[in-house]
C-alpha cells in the first residue's frame, strides 16, 4: 500500500480538531455542571441539603384531617409523628414539613405539590401550591379548612419562629383556597 | 514530470479542516451553548432574548426583555426595578418574590443577579408580574414565545339621572373589563383596565349640588373618568349589572328629617325576584328610589355553571341540588310575607361578590347560602351551618386560641360601620355578626331535626360573606361524599324537607 502523506496529515488535522472540540465540549460541559451546582446551592441551599440525604432523620408532629369531623374546633386534626432530614435551616424544615403534608390522601390529590415556602422576618410563612393542590380537593369547606389547617398547624408545631402561615395558589395571592375559605389574611 | 500533488491535496486538506472547524461549531452551539432564546413579537418584529437553562427552567435577560417592552430599568446593588406605563416592579437579587405596591408576586425561581451585572428572571415574570405594569397585551405563543398585542377599545357611555337626593351614574361598557372606583378626598375615580377606553359623555347635566362636573382623564393608563364632589355630596353605593355590562354608582345628598321616615315598599311582586338586569336599551331609567323591600330573604344557589362544587361522581353536582334545593326554599316562601330573590335562576356561574352585590341592594333581611359539603373522606355527613368568622388581631390572638381569619388591625373600624358612613367592603358583615350567629344556630338546629344530627354552627373566614350586609349564612345541606347524605339529596322528597327547615328557622329568625 502507497503511503499517502497528505491523506495522513488530512486525516490527522482532522482528528486533532475533533480532539480539540471535544476537548473544549468536555471543559465547557463541566464548568457549566460546576456553575450549575453552585447557583444551585446559593439559590437552593435546601434542595442541595436534602440531596445529599445523609442527614439523620429527626421526627416532627404533623396534624393531619382526622375522619369525620367536620367543626375546626372539635378534635378537628389528629397528631401524627413522621421523619424528616435534620437541618439547621429553617425553610429546608419547613419545606419537608409541607411536602409531608401533601401526601396525606385522600386529602390532597395525586399532583399536590408545594411550588415554594418563604419566611418572612416578621414569622410569616408565606406557602406557595400548585393550583392543582386547590383543585383536586374533595371540595367542600370541610377539605379546604382541613388542608388548610394541617398545613398550619403542623408548620406551627414544628417551627417556633413561625407564627402565621399566608397562602398563594400557583404563586399569586387568591380570594379563596378552593372558593370557599378566604386566604385574604394569614392563618395563625 | 510530476503530477501537481500540491494544489489538489491542499485544497482537500483544506476542506476538511474547515469541514471539522464547521462541524465543532455546530455541535457547540447545539449542545454546549445554554438555553433556546426567548422570543417576544411586537407587531412583526421578532426579538431574542437571552436565555439560560437553570435546572430545567429558562432563566431570561431581563434587560433584554425591557428593551424590547420600552420600559425603564434602573438598579442598585441588591434590587432592580422595572417601570412602565402602570406601575413598578420591584425585584431582590436571590428572592423569588417580586413587588407590585402593595403586592408580592412569587415566581417559580429567584430572581439571579449574574457576575453582578446581568439580571436573569424566570419565564413566569413575563406572565405574572409583567403584564402589571405593561399598557398592552403580552400573550404567550407557544414554548418560549410571546407575541405584544395593542390594546382593545372599550367605548363606555356614561348615562346621567337626576332624582331628587342623589344622583345616579351609570357607565355602559362594550367590553367586560374591571373597574375600579376609589373614592378621593374631592372626587371619585372610575378606572378601566384591560381595554382603551373611548369615553361617551351625556349630554345631560347632572345635578351640580351633588355632582359638581364630571370629565374624562387620559392621563390614567386605560383612561378613566373623575367625578368631582358637589358641596352637597355625602355618600355613595355603586353596584353592578351584567349583561349589558354597566356600573352604576348612587352618590347622595344627605339625607333630610322627611327621607328618614320609612318609605313605602310599594306593590310586592309574586314569586321570586330575579336579580337587577337593567334594560340594554339606550333610555334613561325611570325616576324612582332605592329599593326598600323590607321583607326579602336572599338565597344564593351556591355554583353553577362551569363551576360544579363538588362533584363525587358525574351525576352528582352539587350545583344542580343548590339550585332545586333554593328554588323550593322560594316555593314555600311565598305562603309566608316574605320574598326570594335569587342571585341565580339558571345553571349560570355567577361571581361571588357578585351574589353578595344582589343580597346588598335589595337590602335583604338575610342571605342564606345553599350548598352541600365535601369531605376527604365519606365520614363526614349531615348539615353543616357557616357564619363568617372574624378572627382575633395580633396583640389578641394568643389569649383568643383561635386559629384563623386574624387581621391586622381592627383599630379605626368601629366608627367606620356607621349604616351611614362608607363600610369597606370586606368588614359590611362586621355589624351582623351577632345576627348571623343567631340565624345560623336557629338554621343548624331546624337542619339537624331533619338528618338526626348535632353538628354545630362552625365560624371559618369566607370570601362569600364578608361583604354582605344583613345576617348572613353559608348551609352545607348534606355532604354528597356521604353515601347515606347523598342518597336521601337525591330525593325530591328529602330536599323538599331541607327546605321547609329552612323557611321554618327564617321565620323563627325573623319574627
Amino acid at each position: 500500500m502507497r503511503k499517502h502523506p497528505s491523506l495522513i496529515i488530512a486525516l490527522t488535522l482532522v482528528i486533532v480538531t475533533v480532539g480539540i472540540g471535544y476537548y473544549l465540549y468536555t471543559t465547557e460541559k463541566r464548568r457549566q455542571a460546576e456553575l450549575r451546582e453552585s447557583e444551585r446551592q446559593s439559590l437552593d441551599p435546601e434542595a442541595s441539603a436534602l440531596a445529599e440525604g445523609s442527614n439523620p432523620s429527626v421526627p416532627v408532629k404533623l396534624y393531619l384531617y382526622n375522619r369525620g369531623r367536620v367543626d375546626p374546633k372539635d378534635g378537628f386534626l389528629i397528631a401524627e409523628e413522621r421523619q424528616i432530614y435534620e437541618t439547621e435551616n429553617k425553610v429546608l424544615q419547613a419545606r419537608q414539613i409541607v411536602n409531608e403534608v401533601l401526601k396525606t390522601r385522600p386529602l390532597f390529590g395525586e399532583e399536590a405539590e408545594l411550588r415554594q415556602i418563604y419566611l418572612l422576618e416578621d414569622g410569616t410563612a408565606v406557602v406557595d401550591v400548585s393550583e392543582q393542590t386547590a383543585s383536586q380537593l374533595a371540595g367542600g369547606i370541610t377539605s379546604e379548612m382541613a388542608a388548610i389547617l394541617s398545613i398550619t398547624r403542623s408548620l406551627q408545631a414544628n417551627i417556633p419562629e413561625i407564627s402565621k402561615v399566608r397562602f398563594l395558589i400557583g404563586g399569586r395571592q387568591a380570594e379563596t383556597f378552593a372558593g370557599h375559605v378566604s386566604i385574604m389574611q394569614p392563618f395563625m | 514530470m510530476t503530477k501537481p500533488v500540491f494544489p489538489r491535496q491542499a485544497a482537500a486538506l483544506l476542506i476538511c479542516f474547515l469541514a471539522a472547524t464547521l462541524f465543532a461549531i455546530a455541535f457547540w452551539e447545539t449542545t454546549v451553548r445554554a438555553a433556546e432564546d426567548l422570543q417576544i413579537w411586537v407587531g412583526q418584529k421578532q426579538s431574542k432574548v437571552d436565555s439560560r437553562e437553570n435546572e430545567g427552567s429558562v432563566l431570561c435577560d431581563l434587560r433584554d426583555v425591557v428593551e424590547i417592552l420600552n420600559l425603564r430599568f434602573e438598579e442598585s446593588d441588591t434590587q432592580a426595578t422595572v417601570s412602565g406605563p402602570r406601575g413598578r416592579l420591584q425585584l431582590t437579587d436571590n428572592r423569588p418574590l417580586v413587588r407590585f405596591r402593595d403586592e408580592y408576586i412569587l415566581l417559580d425561581r429567584p430572581v439571579w443577579r449574574r457576575k453582578e451585572k446581568e439580571w436573569y428572571i424566570s419565564e413566569d415574570f413575563l406572565q405574572k408580574a409583567l403584564p402589571l405594569i405593561l399598557s398592552q397585551r403580552l400573550e404567550r405563543q407557544g414554548e418560549l414565545s410571546y407575541r405584544v398585542f395593542p390594546l382593545e377599545q372599550n367605548r363606555v357611555r356614561v348615562e346621567v339621572s337626576n332624582f331628587p337626593d342623589h344622583v345616579r351614574l351609570t357607565f355602559v361598557q362594550s367590553q367586560n373589563a374591571p373597574v375600579r372606583i376609589q373614592e378621593l378626598q374631592d372626587s371619585i375615580r372610575v378606572t378601566f383596565d384591560d381595554y382603551l377606553v373611548v369615553p361617551a359623555l351625556p349630554s345631560t347635566r347632572p345635578d351640580e349640588r351633588i355632582v359638581k362636573g364630571l370629565r374624562f382623564d387620559s392621563s390614567e393608563i386605560y383612561g378613566g373618568f373623575v367625578i368631582e364632589k358637589g358641596r352637597n355630596y355625602y355618600n355613595l353605593r355603586e353596584y353592578a349589572s351584567d349583561s349589558p355590562d354597566r356600573r352604576v354608582i348612587d352618590l347622595y345628598a344627605p339625607p333630610t328629617t322627611a327621607q328618614t321616615a320609612p318609605q313605602p315598599a310599594g306593590p310586592i311582586p309574586s314569586g321570586p325576584i330575579p336579580p337587577p338586569g337593567l334594560s340594554s336599551s339606550s333610555t334613561p331609567l325611570p325616576v324612582f328610589k332605592p329599593r326598600e323591600f323590607r321583607n326579602v330573604i336572599a338565597l344564593d344557589p351556591g355554583h353553577g355553571g362551569d363551576d360544579y362544587g363538588v362533584h363525587p361522581r358525574h351525576d352528582l353536582l352539587e350545583k344542580n341540588y343548590t339550585l332545586s334545593i333554593a328554588e323550593r326554599v322560594a316555593e314555600h316562601l311565598r305562603s309566608t310575607p316574605y320574598r326570594a330573590i335569587m342571585t341565580r335562576t339558571l345553571d349560570s356561574d355567577v361571581g361571588v361578590h357578585q351574589r353578595s352585590a344582589i343580597a346588598n341592594y335589595y337590602q335583604s333581611r338575610c342571605y342564606i347560602s345553599i350548598h352541600l359539603g365535601g369531605a376527604p373522606t365519606e365520614d363526614a355527613r349531615g348539615p353543616v351551618v357557616y357564619v363568617q368568622a372574624y378572627g382575633p388581631t395580633e396583640d389578641t390572638a394568643q389569649d383568643s386560641g383561635q386559629v384563623y381569619g386574624n387581621e391586622p388591625s381592627t383599630a379605626g373600624v368601629g366608627r367606620m360601620l356607621n349604616p351611614r358612613n362608607l363600610v369597606p367592603w370586606e368588614y359590611a358583615q362586621k355589624t351582623f355578626t351577632s345576627q348571623s350567629k343567631q340565624l345560623g344556630a336557629i338554621i343548624q338546629d331546624e337542619l339537624n331535626a331533619v338528618y338526626r344530627t348535632e353538628n354545630q354552627v362552625v365560624e371559618v373566614p369566607l370570601g362569600q360573606l364578608a361583604p354582605v350586609s344583613a345576617p348572613a349564612v353559608l348551609v352545607e345541606a348534606g355532604f354528597l361524599t356521604n353515601p347515606e347524605d347523598s342518597a336521601q339529596l337525591a330525593t325530591k322528597e328529602f330536599q323538599d324537607r331541607i327546605a321547609m327547615a329552612l323557611v321554618k328557622a327564617i321565620q323563627r329568625f325573623l319574627n
